[in-house]
């Protein structure tokens, strides 16, 4: 009878269906896959194809960089020739761990295989993985994820991450701390570099640091459901002394005139063009105290002050920008012109004085003594007889 | 008896371990960990959190992995930290 069964077309269509859509099949098939890529060493030659397919996608992205950087410094843009210089440092730096990486594979002791690993093992560690809030196997995309808990870090909130293991990678041998791809499901980046989604996050690639080597050796002996709680505590832990972006600078803004960041509390916006200025860039205008860029206000003459369109007026002497209040004080010159002109009529408003000062005889109320420094014009000195005798 | 061990911290290893029967799980850390603080690891038995007087038995699989981990960044730390001027 159950030839019989197992001979119809149909029965073959159930069973056929069924090891498609039974988890436990699945989970089956995977930890199958698995157990062969843990119990054999990558061919050297596929290890040398990663390698340099990883190098070379470095290399791109270093050149791509180099251009970026390269148009921005010709235009002379100082903000985006800074950030384009970082980025380009940083695909620098890239391309060499990948390169010392590659070095260290070909030239340190042969990968070799700590502990056989049953597949009945891999599949208990694939069900083990259930304790996860949420996770997920695709065997057919040759992925396995696993998803953490809302993640907080000083404060900031960073959200969910979908921590994945490529298992084909693992099938090419490859055990390294590029096995694993972080993605953030809430992003929370910092001001200014998207590809940031946590301090030990960048491009959706964790920098394991301290855990680099014990994911490593979990891996190779089949302690995946280890090597994803490793991943999840480098997640859940803030190392400052080195990180893409601090956390204290994480609600930063940048400073569209000079680059730097800023905190938002320091922060000011151009109250014409709405670029966001840094304390250092903010041109506040004299006249109505509030904040501008650079390009948006005018010098005043003494090029102490800087002032507004709205401000702003303009020396009818020299053209000079100074405050539209002040001119109309000045004779609607600037300090400097108004200065000048004071300075250079001294011979008229010396006789003005003179006049003025000048004693009248038939006045008794005049005092007895005049000071003779008040009295600068040569033709009007007193002689020195009469600067000794006190006048009667 | 023996115990499966597994250690996440450091280098990371697992190994079969023999230790003496009615061993603790804090009798274990503080054998296998000298100096460490146990409120820093997330110890576990057969997958499951445990007390620290949990009782081993033959065949368990004890793990420890440290709560806190620090991560890295490839590039150097200090390069490209933010200028953060005082207001002056």
């Amino acid at each position: 009878m159950s030839t019989l069964l197992a001979s119809m077309p149909g029965r073959r269509l159930s069973r056929r269906r069924s090891a498609k859509t039974d988890p436990l099949r699945r989970l089956g098939r995977l930890a199958t896959r698995l157990q062969q890529a843990l119990s054999s060493p990558a061919p050297q030659h596929a290890q040398l194809d990663y390698c340099l397919d990883r190098i070379v996608g470095r290399s791109d992205a270093f050149r791509r960089d180099h251009s970026r950087h390269r148009n921005a410094a010709r235009h002379g843009w100082p903000a985006a020739t800074s950030r384009t210089r970082d980025d380009l440092l940083d695909r620098l730096s890239d391309l060499r761990a990948t390169i010392t990486d590659a070095y260290a594979l070909h030239t340190g002791p042969a990968w070799r295989i700590d502990r056989v690993v049953s597949a009945w093992q891999l599949l208990e560690e694939l069900r083990s993985l259930e304790e996860f809030e949420d996770h997920e196997l695709h065997a057919k995309d040759g992925a396995i994820s696993v998803t953490t808990e809302p993640i907080v870090l000083e404060d900031v909130p960073l959200g969910r991450f979908q921590i994945v293991l490529n298992v084909a990678r693992l099938c090419s041998g490859r055990i390294d701390a590029s096995l694993f791809s972080v993605v953030a499901l809430e992003p929370n980046p910092p001001h200014g570099d998207e590809s940031i989604t946590h301090p030990h996050v960048r491009d959706g690639a964790p920098c394991l640091g301290d855990a680099t080597v014990p994911i490593q050796t979990a891996v190779r002996q089949g302690r995946l459901n280890d090597a994803f709680r490793l991943v999840e505590r480098v997640l859940q832990t803030y190392n400052p002394a080195s990180s893409y972006r601090s956390l204290s600078e994480w609600t930063y803004v940048t400073c569209d005139n000079c680059g730097d960041g800023v905190s938002p509390d320091e922060s000011a916006i151009c109250s014409a063009c709405e670029q966001t200025l840094c304390c250092h860039c903010d041109a506040s205008c004299q006249g109505c105290h509030e904040s501008f860029c650079q390009g948006c206000v005018e010098t005043t003459s003494d090029g102490e002050h800087n002032v507004c369109s709205r401000c702003a007026g303009h020396c009818a002497h020299c053209a000079a920008a100074d405050l539209d209040s002040r001119l109309d004080d000045q004779d609607g010159l600037c300090r400097s012109c108004f200065d000048e002109r004071e300075s250079e009529d001294p011979a008229e408003e010396d006789a003005e004085e003179a006049s003025a000062a000048e004693p009248d005889p038939a006045s008794p109320l005049l005092p007895s003594t005049i000071p003779t420094v008040l009295i600068s014009t040569p033709t009007l000195t007193p002689t020195p007889s009469a600067e000794a005798e006190p006048v009667t | 008896m023996t115990i499966f061990f597994i250690n996440n911290d450091g280098g990371g290893f697992a190994a079969n371990l023999e230790v003496a029967d009615e061993t603790t799980v804090a009798r274990l850390f503080a054998d296998r960990m000298p100096g460490r603080k146990a409120e820093d690891y997330l110890i576990r038995v057969d997958r499951q959190p445990v007390t620290a007087d949990h009782l081993l038995t033959p065949g368990s699989r004890v793990s420890f992995t440290p709560t806190k981990i620090a991560g890295a960044s490839h590039r150097i730390a200090s390069r490209r930290s933010v200028v953060h001027r005082t207001p002056a």
